[in-house]
């Protein structure tokens, strides 16, 4: 009598729902967990300890170099997709001119593989020769030229370039090439940007 | 119309039978790609789900009134459950929701379709449920009905 008999007498099909139901719950706690452990890693990738160098060599080229720490706590390999380092001078010499004194980029073509877990330091390196760039090595002395007479003492090696780093990591493997779904790249898309100047 | 008790007791049941596949799949329509197993958004899947959602409540249940009920009150619980999902990153770790009203209008705009496509499939489940238990139990025929008391 009652539910308890309507159980037995249906026990099979009954069973059979409740198993389904079941394997649906199942899959809905391990979508939401992805989910969040994924926005989790969002939130806990960084950029950090940012080093910066500029050194005359003994044949007046100049050398610049940047590093940086990527920190990936998360459990999720990542992708690098695209890795863009400049480092710029902006001179004022009558006008307002930026300098690129130094560059590195990287596309999807060279994928760089950051493992879960674990802390990569990203480095670049670049050179500005007078006999290679003279152009570029004119505007520089030219600056310091003219901070000199704004009373400042600027050399190649100290003047105040600016680095910016942009890091574009893919999460694992899931899937980000929707067309129309932009958000569901995003998710799984990890953008990290880096400017000296707003650091300081 | 008295209800049946044993019809009241059945109907959170049923809803709560039917409610974790109607949440995956509206989790699944927002975020394909970070669901398990990964399928494509894809709204005859939707309406599967919305379909075999009503099957039990007409399947179990005596009355076809109750029988929809139950699927209004298991669609409305499974989309609020697949709420509870969209929210488990800020539910779960200290992560910081920017723009909520945005975050949530997302999911409402995405899926609040989906919800009248749970019911209203859901009350075509319910009546296939309810021919489903017709079939097995061979109808209901002059030799299968109660004898009644004479005037």
């Amino acid at each position: 009598m009652g539910l308890g008999k309507d159980i037995r007498d249906n026990w099979l099909s009954l069973a059979f729902f409740a198993a389904v139901s079941l394997t649906f719950l199942a899959f809905s706690v391990v979508s939401a967990y992805t989910y969040s452990n994924v926005v989790q890693a969002q939130t806990t990738i960084v950029l950090e300890n940012p080093a910066q160098t500029a050194t005359l060599l003994e044949n007046g080229t100049l050398e610049v170099s940047f590093s940086m720490d990527l920190n990936n706590p998360s459990d999720y390999v990542l992708y690098a997709t695209t890795v863009s380092w400049y480092a710029e001078l902006d001179t004022y010499n009558g006008q307002l001119r930026t300098v690129i004194v130094g560059e590195d980029y990287s596309a999807s073509g060279r994928e760089t593989r950051i493992e879960a877990d674990s802390v990569t330091a990203l480095e670049f390196i670049d050179y500005l020769s007078p006999v290679e760039d003279p152009e570029k090595y004119t505007q520089l002395t030219n600056f310091i030229n003219y901070t000199a007479g704004q009373g400042e003492d600027y050399t190649l090696e100290t003047l105040p370039y600016r680095h910016e780093l942009t890091v574009v990591l893919r999460i694992d493997d899931f899937r980000n090439d929707f067309l129309r779904d932009f958000y569901l790249n995003q998710l799984v898309t990890v953008e990290l940007y880096y400017n000296s100047e707003a650091d300081q | 119309m008295k209800l049946d008790k044993r019809e009241l007791l059945k109907l959170p049941l049923l809803a709560l039978l039917s409610a974790p596949p109607i949440a995956f799949a509206t989790f699944v329509f927002v975020f394909p790609n970070v669901s398990t197993p990964s399928i494509e958004k894809s709204l005859p899947l939707a309406m599967l789900v919305g379909l075999f959602g009503g099957i039990p409540s007409g399947y179990y249940m005596t009355r076809t009134s109750t029988a929809l009920v139950s699927v209004i009150v298991g669609s409305i619980a499974g989309y609020i459950f697949a709420l509870v999902l969209y929210s488990t990153p800020y539910l779960l770790y200290d992560i910081e929701l920017i723009l909520p009203e945005y975050y949530y209008g997302m999911f409402f705009r995405f899926t609040i379709v989906l919800l009248l496509i749970y019911m209203f499939v859901g009350f075509v489940g319910a009546v296939m449920g309810q021919l489903l238990r017709g079939l097995r139990g061979g109808g209901e025929t002059s030799t299968s009905f109660e004898e009644r008391p004479q005037a």
